[in-house]
């Protein structure tokens, strides 16, 4: 796939939901304005932050949240959307940059006039606050959860495992690293290690090691896309799918059907969009109020088919904003 | 035969080795057969768009109608079936197709501004129909895409049978020479009797049709629509195969075969860079090294294309000595 169908669906991923809701001011007495600039518009997991961000506003009551439509990760259409509203001297922006780089001029222009600028997962030492979620952690859970499937049904290590990669953003990639180190303990081949992050390219690689190392059991997608990607793949070769491991993070849509419908699927590292939402909203209140955690992080967690409710609670995002 | 062609085969046969020697995977009739499966919809599309390339033209919507496409066909297969859920992919594909073709060739507006406009919009719309990815696709449409028959899958047959069409209509009808000399000059075509304007719009018809099934290939081996993703990029690969394939960016040359030849040698290369696991950094530079290489292929037709000016002066110089006899 190409970078930028890698960065693109990455980033959906990004924006996919997560965490434990806010905590700053949820009683504001002024009104505020915030810019949430995400430049994946595009993403169903996006919107879906970014409708719960909108809804949470609107639950405060005092809080405007201004979207970009930006798309593509176009960076231009990045630049110009918060060069308005720096004009307009929002109270905060929470921006998850194309290029930080291309950033760093209106982040100091925006901060010197008073708006708080928060980045969304990509870090910056002079933010004012950021919103996220902790993909190590979310690779850790992934990676232990893997451990105990391989004690179980292979612990002779006799089988391959692929797993996909985001070169271009090295901050996402903490999502699978903990998974490499864990296979290459247990004497696992990795026999695939590409960029992918959409489904074509997790069905193409997924069909291309299957071909070449008809052992393959273990797939795990650097996104849900791209292992969902990888589950048409095993079904096609007709291979059991009791004995696959086939896994991925954001908690999409379809990934958590396949879950709650034991169709398949593994695992996925799931990140509640209504929570992520929630705190592009009161931690960019935090850092304009000074009051209370600017910098909450919004937790992934680990969904099996074994856990039905949470799978219910998180597709219901979906239903709620349109995902 | 061609000499850009015979480059071209020689450069594939020689990848095509290499990987051999390198993968004792990578030549068995199952990777083949998977390598063109793969590849189905794009040998389609880029048969389809190298033709029209060939007349000077070119669309680079396909990526995102493919997406729109995709996302109605699977919308109507749900609720319909498969067979309504193809037809609406077509139906879709030829009214973006006629779009384009209006624009273009009736009304003469830029073929790269159209176009570029309609893969914003049609993606757009894909997106609006469907912010996420749909699923829950008939099995009988899920069947197609993972399906064979006499041990070749069904979507090579569909793609064998399809660009079979595009090479007898190019080599063997009066289509594939109108193509060309539209492509060449396209005052003279229309000198000639050729209605250029149809024409043009008609090639921009068949680009919609063929991205049209496509499409419902893709979501048939996919088993899901992403709008998101669905054809994302889809249009640099295949002018990437078109132009590998020998046809100039001008139109005026090239054969169909070359451009399934163009798409082959990148297939290829991507098969065999994935077997063989190599990190996606060496594998950018291989990539490029290797397209490079094998477009140095049209480095015979540069020469042509030096000459034939002076044949065409001279033959004008002599059409001019006969007049004013």
């Amino acid at each position: 796939m190409t970078t930028t169908a890698i960065a693109i669906a990455l980033v959906a991923t990004a924006c996919s939901p997560a965490g434990s809701g806010g905590s700053a001011s949820s009683s504001c007495e002024e009104e505020y304005t915030i810019g949430f600039s995400h430049p994946a518009s595009e993403a169903s997991a996006v919107k879906v932050v970014k409708e719960a961000a909108v809804a949470h506003a609107k639950e405060l009551g005092c809080v405007t949240v201004l979207l970009d439509n930006t798309s593509g990760m176009n960076l231009e259409t990045q630049r110009s959307t918060l060069e308005s509203w720096v004009t307009q001297k929002v109270d905060a922006i929470v921006v998850l940059p194309v290029d930080p780089a291309a950033l760093e001029n209106l982040r100091e222009k925006a901060q010197g006039q008073g708006t708080k600028w928060l980045t969304y997962v990509a870090g910056n030492p002079e933010e004012d606050g950021t919103v996220g979620f902790d993909n190590q952690s979310a690779g850790e859970d992934m990676a232990a959860y893997l451990e105990q499937w391989i004690a179980e049904k292979h612990p002779e290590g006799d089988i391959s495992a692929a797993v996909t990669t985001a070169t271009p953003l090295p901050s996402i990639q903490p999502r699978v690293l903990p998974a490499i180190d864990l296979l290459e303990k247990a004497g696992i081949d990795v026999v695939s290690q590409q960029d992918c992050a959409a489904q074509d390219c997790g069905l193409q690689l997924a069909e291309d090691a299957l071909r070449a190392h008809p052992d393959l059991r273990v797939f795990i997608g650097l996104n849900d896309d791209a292992a969902l990607g990888a589950l048409r793949a095993f079904q096609n070769a007709k291979i059991d799918l009791d004995e696959t491991f086939i896994a991925g993070f954001d908690g999409a849509e379809e990934a958590l059907v396949s879950l709650q419908d034991k169709t398949g699927y593994t695992a996925s590292s799931a990140i509640p969009s209504v929570e992520l939402g929630a705190s592009v909203v009161d931690n960019a209140l935090a850092a304009i109020t000074g009051d209370g955690d600017a910098g909450k992080q919004t937790p992934m967690f680990l969904v099996t088919p074994a856990d039905s409710d949470e799978i219910a609670e998180l597709l219901k995002a979906y239903t709620t904003f349109g995902g | 035969m061609d000499l850009q062609l015979v480059i071209l085969i020689i450069a594939t046969v020689l990848l095509m080795g290499f990987f051999a020697a390198a993968s004792p995977m990578f030549f068995t009739a199952d990777n083949l057969l998977n390598i063109a499966n793969q590849n189905a919809s794009t040998f389609i599309v880029a048969a389809a768009a190298g033709m029209l390339l060939m007349a000077g033209y070119v669309d680079m919507s396909v990526g995102s109608v493919m997406a729109l496409a995709g996302v109605c066909a699977a919308f109507v297969s749900i609720d319909y079936g498969t067979v309504a859920g193809i037809i609406c992919a077509v139906l879709v594909g030829t009214l973006v197709g006629t779009l384009n073709g209006i624009l273009i060739g009736q009304i003469g507006m830029s073929p790269i501004v159209v176009t570029l406009g309609v893969l914003a919009a049609a993606r757009g719309l894909a997106q609006l129909l469907s912010p996420g990815s749909l699923y829950g696709l008939p099995e009988d449409l899920i069947g197609m895409g993972s399906g064979s028959f006499l041990g070749v899958p069904i979507l090579v047959w569909i793609a064998g049978v399809i660009c079979a069409i595009f090479w007898f209509v190019s080599a063997r009808m009066p289509a594939g020479k109108h193509t060309l000399a539209v492509g060449a000059n396209p005052r003279a075509a229309f000198l000639t009797g050729i209605p250029v304007k149809k024409f043009v719009m008609v090639l921009y018809i068949v680009v919609g049709v063929s991205v049209g099934i496509a499409a419902i290939m893709q979501v048939a081996r996919l088993g899901s629509a992403p709008s998101g993703t669905l054809g994302l990029g889809f249009e640099v690969v295949v002018l990437t195969a078109v132009l590998l394939g020998g046809v100039p960016f001008t139109g005026g040359r090239g054969s169909v075969i070359g451009v399934l030849i163009g798409v082959w040698l990148i297939a290829v290369l991507g098969n065999g860079l994935t077997l063989l696991n190599v990190p996606t950094e060496i594998s950018g530079i291989v990539t490029g090294v290797v397209l490079v290489l094998a477009a140095a292929s049209s480095l015979s037709g540069f020469q042509r294309r030096r000459r034939r000016p002076r044949r065409v002066q001279l033959s004008a110089r002599t059409a001019a000595v006969r007049v004013s006899k």
